[in-house]
């Protein structure tokens, strides 16, 4: 099979089904790994509403790099048949990390591109969900890889004894190739491996005439190649994938819909998809949300009829009406009901970057736009909640007409809100917001932004994990990660629940959310002021060693959200000689306890909106593999790395020379 | 005056009757403290007297003494047995005292939790008096499901399942499977039970 297109998703479900039911005797289970980001989290929510409701066990284990996922597959339990990785290993050959048998089927369905091709049409055990039709869309690409796969010993065998430097120009060509396409951990020994296995398949056909084959080969590899140097980018969010599968077998309802619309929010809300794309999907859910709209209401037609949803927010909690989604337009600065307006402006990158706001007159911009709305300030730095409801009733009306004085054309953006019964209205994005939020915050961050210990032990982590806080200094660096970060994970699937969790994670989340956007503009705001960022020819790089807040941006999601950042400061001041260049941004920090740099590459498109493909990801792996600086990837994209601290200088002078 | 540490306690059993609040020793221990003085008092009195007959005076000193003496007591016995009760209710929940629980137990009473637990799990259990049902499940109402999720706390290992599937239930991850083959890790709390 290899790869399963959108209009056949139900058949994939189907087949899982049976997987499940197959022994009659034995039940058997479905194997999640779960990356930890929102749109994974989502996805996986929906596969278990699904799952449940079909009786399905299955079991769940959030994942956090390609290791994990190594060491998880080697002591899975026997009786697993179907295994789904949820926003994890599509980039990667999972052959190198899970041995794969006939009984299971292993099924991917990642956002990240390009998917590996020896996944999509190699590996039978392997499916790739992806929205288009792969055959069609990577034609060349499927023949090349299928090409090379099977003649790979040919061309090598081929040859005859004299033909010996040739041989060995391949093979580092080769091995380049391989290390493009699986950076397994053990890639010599895989492929050499591989090359037996191979040898026994095809050895009959080694009388084929050989420099023809080579040529062949070559070129073939010379497709595969490139196809992964492309650069990296994302696809349709996998919960709008599931939610499109939903769909086909007829499941859909108002809780998948929701998150089906938090997971796009986030892809949206990190620049991982353009706007257009998203507003395509938008009109879809748009109609999605008015179709499983309850009918009295529809009857009623209030739905529609009422103005202003987003700014009536608090005054609409009085009815009861738990789960209803409704379109709205969003403004592009977060978490404005929680927030004061002030604050939410101030913090939010598209507002301060447009109107500059780590320099004074940027700030005094902002003020006087709340001047020509003809908010007094005093409100603005209310609570949005406290917020007099005359001036929330006009708010966007007076935004729309002052907002384009000061660049702000694109404040508004078409989202959705759900109402959470009494407990208010929120937002997409602001569940995207918080459920990011639980996931970063690692205890060294919240100790950095002022949580007391106690406190972090009793509120946002959990009773369970005094312990671990206690034992922390004894006990290795890693296990205590590792418990910090699934605590995260299971604390974020539990804020999606109904009405925000049970003890509120979703409202723990947004404060926690206040606290992580605060200290990133503070850091951009310091590197922009102190000049950190130093351009060079083909791309600009920040190093961060010193400051309180560095144990904040150590999470690989939170030093996305500073780039991010920066790279609208640096769309709006950068240079003008610049044009419209993507922005390519490197940002490394410093990590003191064990002596490395995260380090991490974004690309921004010179338009807002728009996504280019990021060549990051492919430009570090040359890197490590041509200087020989070992790295270790942190999640699965990646464009994101940890390096030993000696290397930092050798590694940043190479991304100049590797980015063309 | 006497009495009133014990209305104190009888206040406090009465507002904590839907809660469960830690010990109060200090409170208990002054009330035994005045019972003993009481009794004490009674009878110095009564060997006093003695001698002589016994007159109004006498009686109307002993009635003084007496009376808070046996409220005392009423009200101590109120408050332990309220306290009894619940804890009886933790032990049918759980077979190991959770250390939230724990730490508002007195010592005595963490005896009794272990002992009655004993009793009612492993007495009925082990002797197969109810066959195959298991009364140290802690369930009282019947189950809505019949699968759960659970997350596992603790490493338990591989288990086999009723149909015979084997389980492998690792630290940090989150399981759907049939209630009945985890339900006893969930009262001995390795797994934990989500909505």
């Amino acid at each position: 099979m290899g790869h399963v297109k959108l209009a056949n998703y139900s058949l994939a479900y189907k087949r899982i089904k049976n997987a499940a039911f197959h022994d009659p005797g034995t039940r058997s289970t479905v194997l999640f790994f779960v990356a930890a980001d929102v749109d994974a989290i989502c996805a996986f929510r929906m596969w278990a509403m699904l799952l449940k409701s079909d009786c399905i066990s299955y079991v769940v284990i959030p994942v956090a790099s390609m290791e994990d996922i190594q060491s998880e597959a080697k002591t899975m339990s026997s009786s697993i048949r179907s295994i789904l990785m949820l926003n994890c290993g599509g980039l990667f050959n999972l052959e190198d990390y899970i041995e794969l048998s006939e009984e299971i089927t292993i099924y991917v369905l990642d956002s990240h591109r390009p998917i590996n091709l020896r996944n999509a049409f190699w590996n039978n055990e392997v499916i790739v969900f992806h929205e288009n039709d792969l055959d069609k869309e990577l034609l060349q690409e499927k023949e090349a890889i299928i090409f090379t796969e099977e003649n790979e010993y040919v061309s090598r065998n081929g040859r005859g004894p004299n033909s010996d430097d040739e041989d060995d120009e391949d093979d580092v060509d080769e091995e380049e190739a391989e290390s493009e396409n699986d950076d397994g951990p053990n890639s010599d020994d895989e492929l050499e491996e591989r090359h037996r296995r191979q040898r026994r398949r095809t050895g009959i056909d080694s009388e084929v005439v050989p420099t023809d084959l080579n040529r062949q080969w070559k070129a073939a590899r010379a497709i595969v190649v490139e196809y992964m140097s492309r650069g990296s980018v994302y696809g349709t969010s996998i919960s709008n994938q599931t939610y499109m599968m939903a769909t086909q077998l007829d499941r859909t309802s108002t809780d998948l819909l929701w998150l089906a619309i938090v997971g796009l929010t986030s892809q949206y809300t990190n620049e991982q998809i353009g706007h257009k794309d998203y507003l395509e999907t938008v009109q879809i859910y748009k109609d999605e949300s008015e179709r499983l709209m309850p009918v009295s209401r529809q009857a009623r037609g209030s739905g529609s009829s009422l103005p202003d949803d987003a700014v009536l927010a608090t005054v609409m909690t009085t009815t009861p009406e738990d789960g209803i989604i409704r379109c709205a337009e969003e403004y592009r600065f977060m978490m404005v009901r929680h927030w004061s307006l002030y604050e939410s402006m101030y913090h939010s990158s598209y507002v301060a970057s447009r109107l500059g706001i780590w320099r004074e007159p940027g700030r005094k911009r902002l003020q006087a736009l709340f001047a020509k709305m003809g908010f007094s300030l005093e409100e603005c730095n209310q609570v949005f909640a406290h917020m007099s409801i005359d001036l929330k009733k006009i708010l966007k009306d007076r935004l729309e007409a002052v907002a384009p004085e000061y660049g702000l054309y694109e404040i508004l953006y078409t989202s959705f809100t759900r109402s959470y019964g009494y407990r208010g209205l929120i937002s997409a994005s602001d569940v995207v917001y918080s459920v990011t939020s639980l996931l970063e915050s690692s205890p060294e961050a919240l100790v950095a932004l002022g949580y007391r210990s106690e406190r972090i032990a009793e509120e946002t982590l959990g009773v369970g994990v005094i312990a671990n806080i206690g034992d922390k200094q004894d006990s290795t660096a890693n296990g205590s990660t590792t418990s910090w970060w699934h605590d995260n994970f299971f604390k974020a699937c539990d804020s999606l629940e109904a009405a925000g969790g049970e003890n509120d994670q979703l409202r723990q989340g947004l404060r926690l959310c206040m606290e992580i956007q605060k200290a990133v503009v503070r850091q951009a705001v310091a590197i922009i002021e102190k000049q950190v960022i130093i351009t060079l020819s083909s791309c600009r790089v920040a190093t961060l060693k010193d400051g309180p807040d560095l144990p904040i941006f150590w999470n690989p999601l939170t030093l996305n959200k500073l780039a991010q950042f920066l790279v609208y400061a640096i769309r709006e001041y950068g240079s003008r000689k610049a044009g419209h260049k993507p922005i390519s941004l490197v940002v490394a920090v410093l990590k003191e306890e064990t002596q490395t740099f995260i380090v991490t590459g974004v690309q921004g498109a010179p338009v807002i909106g728009e996504v280019i493909p990021n060549k990051f990801g492919a430009v570090f792996e040359r890197i490590s593999y041509n200087e020989k600086i070992p790295v270790k990837s942190l999640g699965f994209d990646k464009s994101v790395i940890e390096i030993d601290r000696d290397d930092l200088e050798t590694f940043m002078k190479s991304i100049g020379r590797y980015m063309r | 005056m006497y009495g009133e540490e014990a209305s104190k306690l009888a206040r406090e059993t009465k507002r904590t009757i839907d809660h469960f609040p830690p010990y109060n020793d200090p409170l208990v221990r002054s009330i035994t403290r005045e019972i003993r003085h009481l009794h004490e008092t009674c009878l110095e009195n009564h060997i006093r007297e003695a001698t002589q007959p016994l007159t109004e005076i006498f009686w109307t000193k002993y009635l003084v003494h007496m009376t808070p003496l046996q409220r005392n007591k009423r009200i101590l016995m109120a408050y332990h047995f309220q306290r009894i009760e619940k804890i009886k209710e933790l032990a049918w929940a759980y077979n190991t005292l959770p250390e939230s629980s724990r730490r508002l137990l007195s010592p005595d009473e963490i005896l009794f939790f272990s002992e009655y637990e004993k009793q009612c799990r492993n007495k009925y259990t082990s002797q197969m008096e109810f066959n195959e049902l298991d009364l140290g499940l802690g369930m009282i109402s019947p189950p809505k499901e019949v699968f759960i999720t659970v997350r596992v706390l603790k490493d338990c290992g591989d288990i086999v399942t009723e149909s015979g599937a084997t389980l492998s239930l690792k630290k940090n991850s989150e399981h759907f499977v049939k209630r009945g083959d985890v339900e006893r890790l969930i009262t001995q709390g390795y797994l934990v039970h989500v909505a």
